[in-house]
Protein backbone atom coordinates (compact mmCIF):
# COMPACT_ATOMS: atom_id res chain seq x y z
CA UNK A 1 0.00 0.00 0.00
CA UNK A 2 1.76 3.54 -0.96
CA UNK A 3 1.54 6.44 1.77
CA UNK A 4 -1.51 7.86 -0.15
CA UNK A 5 -3.33 4.51 -0.21
CA UNK A 6 -2.47 3.81 3.16
CA UNK A 7 -4.07 7.70 4.43
CA UNK A 8 -6.84 7.60 2.29
CA UNK A 9 -7.50 4.63 4.23
CA UNK A 10 -7.94 6.03 7.28
CA UNK A 11 -10.42 8.84 5.90
CA UNK A 12 -13.23 8.81 8.88
CA UNK A 13 -11.70 5.69 10.42
CA UNK A 14 -9.86 5.02 13.63
CA UNK A 15 -8.29 2.18 12.73
CA UNK A 16 -5.80 -0.22 15.21
CA UNK A 17 -6.06 1.19 17.90
CA UNK A 18 -4.72 0.71 21.36
CA UNK A 19 -7.52 0.65 23.34
CA UNK A 20 -10.88 2.91 23.78
CA UNK A 21 -14.51 2.96 24.36
CA UNK A 22 -16.54 0.44 22.44
CA UNK A 23 -20.37 1.10 23.41
CA UNK A 24 -21.73 -2.11 25.12
CA UNK A 25 -19.07 -3.64 25.82
CA UNK A 26 -16.64 -1.35 27.44
CA UNK A 27 -13.69 0.64 27.72
CA UNK A 28 -10.07 -1.10 27.05
CA UNK A 29 -6.31 -0.01 27.10
CA UNK A 30 -4.20 -2.43 25.91
CA UNK A 31 -6.22 -5.16 26.80
CA UNK A 32 -7.44 -4.22 30.07
CA UNK A 33 -10.59 -3.60 30.48
CA UNK A 34 -10.61 -0.41 32.93
CA UNK A 35 -14.46 -1.16 34.21
CA UNK A 36 -14.39 -4.80 35.25
CA UNK A 37 -10.49 -5.61 35.62
CA UNK A 38 -8.87 -2.45 36.68
CA UNK A 39 -11.63 -0.06 39.00
CA UNK A 40 -12.08 -2.95 41.60
CA UNK A 41 -8.48 -4.63 41.39
CA UNK A 42 -5.75 -1.84 40.89
CA UNK A 43 -5.05 2.08 41.54
CA UNK A 44 -5.07 5.29 39.25
CA UNK A 45 -1.46 4.72 39.32
CA UNK A 46 -1.67 1.37 37.69
CA UNK A 47 -3.51 2.82 34.71
CA UNK A 48 -1.26 5.68 34.30
CA UNK A 49 1.56 3.52 33.98
CA UNK A 50 -1.00 1.30 31.76
CA UNK A 51 -1.70 4.42 29.32
CA UNK A 52 1.69 5.48 29.56
CA UNK A 53 3.70 2.50 28.74
CA UNK A 54 1.47 -0.52 27.70
CA UNK A 55 1.43 -2.22 30.16
CA UNK A 56 -0.21 -2.53 34.02
CA UNK A 57 3.47 -2.11 36.04
CA UNK A 58 3.62 -4.20 38.98
CA UNK A 59 2.40 -3.01 42.61
CA UNK A 60 5.11 -1.69 44.03
CA UNK A 61 6.02 0.04 41.30
CA UNK A 62 2.65 2.06 41.15
CA UNK A 63 3.15 2.66 44.60
CA UNK A 64 6.81 3.96 43.75
CA UNK A 65 5.21 6.32 40.98
CA UNK A 66 2.81 7.81 43.39
CA UNK A 67 5.27 8.61 46.02
CA UNK A 68 8.03 10.54 43.64
CA UNK A 69 4.40 12.08 42.28
CA UNK A 70 4.32 13.63 45.88
CA UNK A 71 8.26 14.63 45.86
CA UNK A 72 7.28 16.56 42.70
CA UNK A 73 4.10 18.37 43.77
CA UNK A 74 4.90 21.11 46.65
CA UNK A 75 2.75 23.76 47.68
CA UNK A 76 4.89 26.74 47.81
CA UNK A 77 4.46 29.13 44.50
CA UNK A 78 8.55 30.15 45.13
CA UNK A 79 8.49 27.09 42.26
CA UNK A 80 7.85 28.21 38.60
CA UNK A 81 5.49 26.15 37.71
CA UNK A 82 3.57 26.54 41.35
CA UNK A 83 4.22 30.48 40.80
CA UNK A 84 2.33 30.37 37.32
CA UNK A 85 -0.55 28.86 39.89
CA UNK A 86 -0.55 31.18 42.18
CA UNK A 87 -0.71 34.49 39.67
CA UNK A 88 -3.32 32.74 37.70
CA UNK A 89 -4.97 32.19 41.29
CA UNK A 90 -4.43 35.95 41.62
CA UNK A 91 -5.85 36.38 38.19
CA UNK A 92 -8.98 34.77 39.34
CA UNK A 93 -8.47 32.21 36.00
CA UNK A 94 -10.72 28.60 36.48
CA UNK A 95 -8.58 26.14 38.69
CA UNK A 96 -8.01 24.17 35.16
CA UNK A 97 -6.66 26.75 33.45
CA UNK A 98 -4.22 27.63 36.31
CA UNK A 99 -3.14 23.92 36.90
CA UNK A 100 -2.60 23.19 33.19
CA UNK A 101 -0.34 26.56 32.95
CA UNK A 102 1.24 25.57 35.16
CA UNK A 103 2.01 21.86 34.46
CA UNK A 104 2.82 23.39 30.95
CA UNK A 105 5.47 25.95 32.61
CA UNK A 106 7.17 22.37 33.97
CA UNK A 107 7.59 21.48 30.44
CA UNK A 108 10.98 23.20 31.15
CA UNK A 109 14.44 22.78 30.23
CA UNK A 110 15.80 23.54 33.82
CA UNK A 111 13.46 21.30 35.75
CA UNK A 112 10.25 19.11 35.59
CA UNK A 113 9.37 16.29 33.54
CA UNK A 114 11.16 17.34 30.54
CA UNK A 115 14.48 17.00 32.26
CA UNK A 116 13.67 13.55 32.91
CA UNK A 117 14.09 12.92 29.28
CA UNK A 118 17.65 13.98 29.29
CA UNK A 119 18.07 12.55 32.85
CA UNK A 120 17.70 9.36 31.86
CA UNK A 121 19.09 9.30 28.40
CA UNK A 122 22.70 10.66 30.42
CA UNK A 123 22.25 8.13 33.40
CA UNK A 124 21.90 5.12 31.05
CA UNK A 125 24.52 6.49 28.74
CA UNK A 126 27.06 6.78 31.47
CA UNK A 127 26.44 3.50 32.48
CA UNK A 128 28.08 2.32 28.92
CA UNK A 129 30.38 5.07 29.21
CA UNK A 130 31.94 5.19 32.55
CA UNK A 131 33.78 1.58 31.90
CA UNK A 132 35.60 3.43 29.34
CA UNK A 133 37.43 5.66 31.67
CA UNK A 134 39.89 4.81 34.60
CA UNK A 135 37.53 5.77 37.26
CA UNK A 136 34.05 7.60 38.06
CA UNK A 137 35.95 10.82 39.14
CA UNK A 138 37.84 10.47 35.71
CA UNK A 139 34.05 10.24 34.01
CA UNK A 140 32.80 12.69 36.02
CA UNK A 141 35.50 15.31 35.19
CA UNK A 142 35.41 14.76 31.87
CA UNK A 143 31.41 15.52 31.55
CA UNK A 144 32.13 19.04 33.65
CA UNK A 145 35.13 19.41 31.32
CA UNK A 146 32.45 19.23 28.44
CA UNK A 147 30.38 21.78 30.18
CA UNK A 148 33.42 24.40 30.00
CA UNK A 149 34.12 23.45 34.15
CA UNK A 150 30.51 23.50 35.15
CA UNK A 151 28.38 20.85 36.89
CA UNK A 152 25.93 20.41 34.60
CA UNK A 153 25.30 16.64 34.78
CA UNK A 154 21.98 16.25 34.11
CA UNK A 155 20.12 15.26 37.27
CA UNK A 156 22.81 16.03 39.25
CA UNK A 157 22.56 19.52 41.55
CA UNK A 158 19.54 21.40 41.58
CA UNK A 159 18.53 25.35 41.37
CA UNK A 160 18.37 27.35 44.81
CA UNK A 161 19.41 24.81 46.78
CA UNK A 162 22.26 22.18 47.19
CA UNK A 163 21.23 18.89 48.32
CA UNK A 164 17.98 17.49 47.80
CA UNK A 165 15.97 16.00 50.86
CA UNK A 166 13.21 14.02 48.84
CA UNK A 167 15.87 11.51 48.03
CA UNK A 168 16.55 10.41 51.34
CA UNK A 169 12.79 9.83 51.63
CA UNK A 170 12.90 7.71 47.97
CA UNK A 171 15.67 5.68 48.89
CA UNK A 172 14.19 4.36 52.11
CA UNK A 173 10.90 3.96 50.32
CA UNK A 174 12.28 2.05 47.69
CA UNK A 175 14.11 -0.18 49.88
CA UNK A 176 10.76 -0.66 52.59
CA UNK A 177 9.07 -1.63 48.91
CA UNK A 178 11.65 -4.13 48.49
CA UNK A 179 13.71 -2.62 45.15
CA UNK A 180 17.19 -3.65 45.40
CA UNK A 181 19.77 -0.82 44.32
CA UNK A 182 20.27 -1.34 40.44
CA UNK A 183 22.84 -0.44 38.43
CA UNK A 184 22.18 3.12 37.36
CA UNK A 185 21.10 4.00 40.69
CA UNK A 186 24.25 2.56 42.31
CA UNK A 187 26.05 4.69 39.33
CA UNK A 188 23.85 7.80 40.52
CA UNK A 189 25.23 7.21 43.90
CA UNK A 190 28.74 6.77 43.25
CA UNK A 191 28.67 9.93 40.91
CA UNK A 192 27.26 11.49 43.70
CA UNK A 193 29.67 10.54 46.03
CA UNK A 194 32.30 12.05 43.67
CA UNK A 195 30.43 15.67 43.62
CA UNK A 196 30.11 15.51 46.97
CA UNK A 197 33.77 15.22 48.04
CA UNK A 198 34.67 17.49 45.18
CA UNK A 199 31.91 19.99 44.55
CA UNK A 200 29.71 19.87 47.18
CA UNK A 201 26.55 18.98 44.62
CA UNK A 202 25.05 16.07 45.05
CA UNK A 203 22.02 14.08 42.80
CA UNK A 204 18.46 15.47 42.78
CA UNK A 205 15.19 14.07 42.59
CA UNK A 206 14.75 14.03 38.62
CA UNK A 207 18.34 12.35 38.72
CA UNK A 208 17.23 9.48 41.06
CA UNK A 209 13.98 8.95 39.86
CA UNK A 210 15.86 8.66 36.12
CA UNK A 211 17.97 5.96 37.55
CA UNK A 212 15.52 3.97 39.51
CA UNK A 213 13.22 4.07 36.06
CA UNK A 214 16.07 3.09 34.27
CA UNK A 215 17.07 -0.07 36.27
CA UNK A 216 13.18 -0.78 35.72
CA UNK A 217 13.83 -0.56 32.16
CA UNK A 218 12.42 2.32 30.73
CA UNK A 219 13.53 3.96 28.05
CA UNK A 220 13.80 8.25 28.46
CA UNK A 221 10.85 8.40 26.47
CA UNK A 222 8.55 6.32 28.73
CA UNK A 223 9.75 8.42 31.36
CA UNK A 224 8.79 11.35 29.58
CA UNK A 225 5.54 9.64 29.08
CA UNK A 226 4.60 8.50 32.53
CA UNK A 227 5.45 12.13 33.72
CA UNK A 228 3.71 14.84 32.64
CA UNK A 229 1.08 15.58 35.35
CA UNK A 230 3.69 15.04 37.99
CA UNK A 231 3.66 18.85 39.40
CA UNK A 232 -0.10 19.42 39.01
CA UNK A 233 -1.29 19.29 42.42
CA UNK A 234 0.92 21.75 44.37
CA UNK A 235 0.08 23.83 41.37
CA UNK A 236 -3.57 23.60 42.09
CA UNK A 237 -2.63 24.50 45.78
CA UNK A 238 -1.05 27.43 45.31
CA UNK A 239 -3.81 28.37 42.78
CA UNK A 240 -6.80 27.98 45.57
CA UNK A 241 -4.42 29.66 48.09
CA UNK A 242 -4.04 32.95 46.07
CA UNK A 243 -7.67 33.03 44.85
CA UNK A 244 -9.16 33.04 47.59
CA UNK A 245 -6.82 35.88 48.79
CA UNK A 246 -8.12 39.60 48.79
CA UNK A 247 -7.13 40.70 44.93
CA UNK A 248 -4.23 41.55 43.56
CA UNK A 249 -2.25 40.30 47.07
CA UNK A 250 -0.15 37.69 45.11
CA UNK A 251 3.47 39.96 45.69
CA UNK A 252 1.83 43.14 44.49
CA UNK A 253 4.29 46.14 42.74
CA UNK A 254 3.93 49.20 42.52
CA UNK A 255 4.93 51.52 39.52
CA UNK A 256 8.29 52.14 41.18
CA UNK A 257 8.51 48.47 41.73
CA UNK A 258 9.80 48.06 38.72
CA UNK A 259 13.21 48.86 37.29
CA UNK A 260 13.27 49.71 33.79
CA UNK A 261 16.74 49.36 31.66
CA UNK A 262 15.39 50.66 28.23
CA UNK A 263 15.76 53.82 25.89
CA UNK A 264 14.74 57.25 27.81
CA UNK A 265 11.95 59.07 26.80
CA UNK A 266 11.44 59.84 22.73
CA UNK A 267 8.92 61.17 19.65
CA UNK A 268 8.41 59.06 17.58
CA UNK A 269 10.49 59.58 13.92
CA UNK A 270 8.72 62.40 11.60
CA UNK A 271 8.77 59.29 8.93
CA UNK A 272 6.61 57.01 11.28
CA UNK A 273 3.95 59.96 11.90
CA UNK A 274 4.10 60.93 8.94
CA UNK A 275 3.14 57.59 7.30
CA UNK A 276 -0.26 57.37 9.31
CA UNK B 1 21.60 0.08 50.05
CA UNK B 2 21.47 0.23 53.87
CA UNK B 3 25.45 0.65 53.54
CA UNK B 4 25.34 3.50 50.34
CA UNK B 5 22.66 4.85 52.60
CA UNK B 6 25.01 5.60 55.79
CA UNK B 7 27.12 7.10 53.37
CA UNK B 8 25.02 9.55 52.04
CA UNK B 9 25.78 13.09 54.09
CA UNK B 10 23.98 15.66 52.06
CA UNK B 11 22.90 18.85 53.80
CA UNK B 12 20.22 20.38 51.95
CA UNK B 13 21.02 24.23 51.90
CA UNK B 14 20.24 27.42 50.20
CA UNK B 15 22.71 28.45 47.73
CA UNK B 16 24.34 31.84 47.83
CA UNK B 17 22.67 32.89 44.51
CA UNK B 18 21.74 36.45 44.27
CA UNK B 19 18.63 37.18 43.22
CA UNK B 20 17.44 40.40 41.92
CA UNK B 21 15.64 42.20 44.21
CA UNK B 22 13.47 44.07 41.58
CA UNK B 23 11.66 42.87 38.12
CA UNK B 24 13.90 44.92 35.33
CA UNK B 25 13.05 45.26 31.88
CA UNK B 26 14.12 47.89 29.01
CA UNK B 27 10.62 47.01 27.15
CA UNK B 28 7.92 49.10 29.00
CA UNK B 29 8.05 51.86 31.64
CA UNK B 30 4.80 52.64 33.97
CA UNK B 31 4.81 55.67 35.62
CA UNK B 32 1.96 57.09 38.36
CA UNK B 33 1.09 60.10 39.10
CA UNK B 34 -1.83 58.92 40.78
CA UNK B 35 -2.12 59.19 45.08
CA UNK B 36 -2.08 55.26 44.72
CA UNK B 37 1.29 54.16 43.41
CA UNK B 38 -0.48 50.82 41.96
CA UNK B 39 -2.03 52.47 39.54
CA UNK B 40 -0.05 53.53 36.23
CA UNK B 41 -1.39 56.73 34.65
CA UNK B 42 1.50 56.52 31.89
CA UNK B 43 3.47 53.73 29.73
CA UNK B 44 5.88 54.03 26.99
CA UNK B 45 7.17 51.23 24.93
CA UNK B 46 10.93 51.30 24.58
CA UNK B 47 10.57 55.25 25.09
CA UNK B 48 8.22 55.69 23.32
CA UNK B 49 4.54 57.24 24.55
CA UNK B 50 2.39 54.60 24.54
CA UNK B 51 -0.14 57.33 23.74
CA UNK B 52 1.47 57.87 20.69
CA UNK B 53 1.90 54.24 19.74
CA UNK B 54 -1.89 53.60 20.11
CA UNK B 55 -2.90 56.90 17.53
CA UNK B 56 0.10 56.75 15.58
CA UNK B 57 1.44 53.23 14.91
CA UNK B 58 0.33 50.47 13.08
CA UNK B 59 0.20 46.58 14.41
CA UNK B 60 3.52 45.78 12.74
CA UNK B 61 5.28 48.52 13.66
CA UNK B 62 4.02 47.81 17.26
CA UNK B 63 5.31 44.26 17.29
CA UNK B 64 8.77 45.12 15.78
CA UNK B 65 9.04 47.38 18.05
CA UNK B 66 8.75 45.79 21.00
CA UNK B 67 10.54 42.19 19.60
CA UNK B 68 13.37 43.88 18.39
CA UNK B 69 13.44 48.05 20.18
CA UNK B 70 13.19 49.98 17.14
CA UNK B 71 10.84 50.63 14.78
CA UNK B 72 11.07 49.24 11.32
CA UNK B 73 12.16 51.01 8.52
CA UNK B 74 9.22 51.01 5.91
CA UNK B 75 10.70 47.80 3.98
CA UNK B 76 10.55 45.96 7.22
CA UNK B 77 7.11 47.28 8.20
CA UNK B 78 6.08 45.92 4.78
CA UNK B 79 7.67 42.62 4.93
CA UNK B 80 6.45 41.60 8.65
CA UNK B 81 2.29 42.98 7.27
CA UNK B 82 2.77 40.42 4.66
CA UNK B 83 4.29 37.77 7.16
CA UNK B 84 1.40 38.93 9.67
CA UNK B 85 -1.52 37.79 6.33
CA UNK B 86 0.30 34.91 5.30
CA UNK B 87 0.40 32.67 8.71
CA UNK B 88 -2.59 34.23 9.99
CA UNK B 89 -3.97 31.06 8.59
CA UNK B 90 -2.49 27.55 9.21
CA UNK B 91 -5.01 25.78 6.85
CA UNK B 92 -8.26 24.39 7.51
CA UNK B 93 -6.91 21.08 8.42
CA UNK B 94 -4.21 21.62 9.95
CA UNK B 95 -4.30 19.51 13.56
CA UNK B 96 -4.36 22.96 15.21
CA UNK B 97 -7.42 24.44 13.93
CA UNK B 98 -9.01 20.60 14.25
CA UNK B 99 -7.75 21.21 17.46
CA UNK B 100 -9.30 24.56 18.38
CA UNK B 101 -12.82 23.22 16.12
CA UNK B 102 -13.06 20.46 19.13
CA UNK B 103 -12.41 22.31 21.65
CA UNK B 104 -15.00 24.99 20.44
CA UNK B 105 -17.55 22.53 19.36
CA UNK B 106 -16.53 21.11 22.92
CA UNK B 107 -18.12 24.06 24.66
CA UNK B 108 -14.94 24.05 26.41
CA UNK B 109 -14.62 27.82 28.42
CA UNK B 110 -13.73 30.32 25.39
CA UNK B 111 -10.49 31.69 27.17
CA UNK B 112 -9.12 28.44 26.54
CA UNK B 113 -9.93 27.35 23.22
CA UNK B 114 -6.59 29.61 21.90
CA UNK B 115 -4.16 28.58 24.20
CA UNK B 116 -5.38 24.92 23.24
CA UNK B 117 -5.25 25.54 19.56
CA UNK B 118 -1.27 27.27 20.06
CA UNK B 119 -0.01 24.38 22.13
CA UNK B 120 -1.20 21.83 19.42
CA UNK B 121 0.23 24.60 16.90
CA UNK B 122 3.48 24.55 18.83
CA UNK B 123 4.75 20.90 17.45
CA UNK B 124 7.73 19.89 15.28
CA UNK B 125 5.68 18.31 12.52
CA UNK B 126 3.95 20.90 10.32
CA UNK B 127 4.17 23.60 13.38
CA UNK B 128 6.39 26.02 15.32
CA UNK B 129 8.59 23.86 17.29
CA UNK B 130 11.65 24.22 15.41
CA UNK B 131 11.31 27.66 13.97
CA UNK B 132 14.17 28.67 15.89
CA UNK B 133 16.30 25.68 14.86
CA UNK B 134 15.83 26.51 11.77
CA UNK B 135 16.77 30.49 11.68
CA UNK B 136 19.86 29.51 13.35
CA UNK B 137 20.30 27.23 10.35
CA UNK B 138 19.66 30.05 8.34
CA UNK B 139 22.14 32.47 9.77
CA UNK B 140 24.92 30.19 9.93
CA UNK B 141 24.95 28.49 6.62
CA UNK B 142 23.81 31.33 4.35
CA UNK B 143 27.15 32.22 4.11
CA UNK B 144 27.41 29.35 1.73
CA UNK B 145 26.18 28.67 -1.77
CA UNK B 146 22.98 26.13 -1.74
CA UNK B 147 25.29 23.52 -3.54
CA UNK B 148 27.88 23.73 -0.51
CA UNK B 149 24.93 23.71 2.28
CA UNK B 150 23.73 20.65 0.37
CA UNK B 151 27.34 18.67 -0.23
CA UNK B 152 27.55 19.73 3.91
CA UNK B 153 23.81 18.81 4.75
CA UNK B 154 21.96 16.75 2.45
CA UNK B 155 18.53 17.33 4.89
CA UNK B 156 18.90 20.23 6.33
CA UNK B 157 16.22 21.13 8.89
CA UNK B 158 14.46 23.69 6.63
CA UNK B 159 13.54 20.98 3.93
CA UNK B 160 10.86 18.92 4.20
CA UNK B 161 7.80 17.00 3.02
CA UNK B 162 4.27 17.62 2.73
CA UNK B 163 1.78 14.02 2.81
CA UNK B 164 5.31 12.95 0.90
CA UNK B 165 5.33 15.58 -1.35
CA UNK B 166 6.81 19.16 -1.87
CA UNK B 167 4.94 21.79 0.09
CA UNK B 168 3.50 23.66 -2.92
CA UNK B 169 1.41 25.99 -0.47
CA UNK B 170 4.90 26.91 1.31
CA UNK B 171 6.65 27.36 -2.00
CA UNK B 172 4.14 30.01 -2.87
CA UNK B 173 4.36 31.75 0.57
CA UNK B 174 7.75 32.50 -0.16
CA UNK B 175 7.64 33.55 -3.72
CA UNK B 176 4.45 36.16 -2.31
CA UNK B 177 6.96 37.16 0.68
CA UNK B 178 9.81 37.65 -1.65
CA UNK B 179 11.09 41.09 -2.18
CA UNK B 180 14.68 40.70 -3.69
CA UNK B 181 17.69 40.05 -2.39
CA UNK B 182 18.08 43.00 -0.82
CA UNK B 183 15.22 42.93 1.55
CA UNK B 184 14.72 39.29 1.91
CA UNK B 185 18.20 37.80 1.62
CA UNK B 186 16.96 34.66 3.95
CA UNK B 187 13.77 33.67 1.81
CA UNK B 188 15.97 34.24 -1.82
CA UNK B 189 18.39 32.27 -0.75
CA UNK B 190 16.35 29.09 0.53
CA UNK B 191 14.88 29.69 -2.40
CA UNK B 192 17.86 28.36 -4.07
CA UNK B 193 18.54 25.62 -1.32
CA UNK B 194 14.90 24.16 -2.54
CA UNK B 195 15.88 24.27 -5.91
CA UNK B 196 19.38 22.28 -5.76
CA UNK B 197 17.39 20.10 -3.62
CA UNK B 198 15.23 19.74 -5.44
CA UNK B 199 17.26 18.80 -8.32
CA UNK B 200 18.11 15.24 -6.03
CA UNK B 201 14.57 14.90 -4.99
CA UNK B 202 11.02 16.81 -5.91
CA UNK B 203 9.65 16.08 -3.53
CA UNK B 204 10.60 17.98 -0.66
CA UNK B 205 11.03 21.87 -0.19
CA UNK B 206 10.06 24.61 1.98
CA UNK B 207 7.97 24.16 5.07
CA UNK B 208 5.73 26.18 6.26
CA UNK B 209 7.75 26.88 9.23
CA UNK B 210 10.88 27.15 7.18
CA UNK B 211 9.78 30.33 4.89
CA UNK B 212 8.55 31.57 8.96
CA UNK B 213 12.04 30.77 9.46
CA UNK B 214 13.71 32.68 6.77
CA UNK B 215 11.31 35.89 7.18
CA UNK B 216 11.78 36.21 10.55
CA UNK B 217 15.83 36.19 9.88
CA UNK B 218 14.95 38.75 7.04
CA UNK B 219 13.67 40.97 9.67
CA UNK B 220 16.42 40.76 11.54
CA UNK B 221 14.77 38.71 14.67
CA UNK B 222 16.59 36.61 17.21
CA UNK B 223 15.67 33.11 16.86
CA UNK B 224 14.85 32.58 20.23
CA UNK B 225 11.48 34.94 19.23
CA UNK B 226 11.16 32.42 16.74
CA UNK B 227 9.09 29.68 17.91
CA UNK B 228 6.47 31.75 19.74
CA UNK B 229 6.31 34.57 17.18
CA UNK B 230 5.06 32.05 14.59
CA UNK B 231 2.38 30.75 17.25
CA UNK B 232 0.89 34.32 17.20
CA UNK B 233 1.34 34.75 13.83
CA UNK B 234 -1.56 31.75 13.64
CA UNK B 235 -3.54 32.71 16.16
CA UNK B 236 -6.47 34.61 13.91
CA UNK B 237 -6.90 31.94 12.21
CA UNK B 238 -7.01 29.31 15.43
CA UNK B 239 -9.28 31.66 16.54
CA UNK B 240 -11.96 32.01 13.97
CA UNK B 241 -11.78 28.35 13.26
CA UNK B 242 -12.10 27.62 17.22
CA UNK B 243 -15.29 30.45 17.66
CA UNK B 244 -16.66 29.49 14.35
CA UNK B 245 -18.71 26.21 15.86
CA UNK B 246 -18.89 27.37 19.78
CA UNK B 247 -22.19 27.41 20.27
CA UNK B 248 -23.55 24.69 18.15
CA UNK B 249 -24.51 21.40 19.24
CA UNK B 250 -21.87 18.17 18.97
CA UNK B 251 -23.37 17.09 15.86
CA UNK B 252 -21.86 19.77 13.80
CA UNK B 253 -18.50 17.89 13.68
CA UNK B 254 -18.20 14.43 12.35
CA UNK B 255 -17.80 11.50 14.66
CA UNK B 256 -16.58 7.98 14.27
CA UNK B 257 -18.89 5.38 14.73
CA UNK B 258 -18.23 1.98 16.61
CA UNK B 259 -18.41 0.19 13.09
CA UNK B 260 -15.40 2.66 11.90
CA UNK B 261 -13.89 2.19 15.38
CA UNK B 262 -11.18 -0.89 15.62
CA UNK B 263 -8.99 -1.93 18.55
CA UNK B 264 -6.16 -3.98 17.48
CA UNK B 265 -6.74 -7.59 17.47
CA UNK B 266 -3.94 -7.47 20.27
CA UNK B 267 -5.57 -5.86 22.56
CA UNK B 268 -9.64 -6.47 21.41
CA UNK B 269 -11.74 -7.35 24.40
CA UNK B 270 -12.92 -11.11 23.92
Amino acid sequence: MSDIDFLLAQRGKLLNRRGGWLASKGVFSYGQDLLRDMIPNKTYFHVLGLNALGYVPEDRFCRWLEAIFICLSWPDPRIWCNGIGALAGSAHTTVLSATAAGMLASDSEMYGPFTAKKGAAFIQQALKEVELHDSIGDFVESQIKMSGGKVQLMGFARPIATGDERLEAMLKYSEDLGFLVGAHVQLGLDIEQYLIEHYGESMNIGGYACAFFSDQGLTPEQIYRIFPSAVNSGVTACYIEQVEQPDNAYLPQTCEDIEYTGPTKRALPDAVTGST
Amino acid sequence: MTDEKKKRQVEVKHRDDQYAERYRTSIWLEESEHENPFVETAAFCHGYSFEELVKKVSYPQMLFLLLKGELPSKTQEQLLNKALVAFCHPGVRHDAVRAAALAGVGKTLPQNILPIAMLVFGGSRTGSADVAKMMRYFAKTKRQSASEALAINPTPIVLGDYYGEADVMAAKIAQWLSQGDDDTPHIDWGMKLVAEAQSENEKIGWTKASVAAAVFCDLGLMPKFGVALMQLLAAPGLLAQGVEHANKPVTVLPFVGDDDYEIQTEFAPS
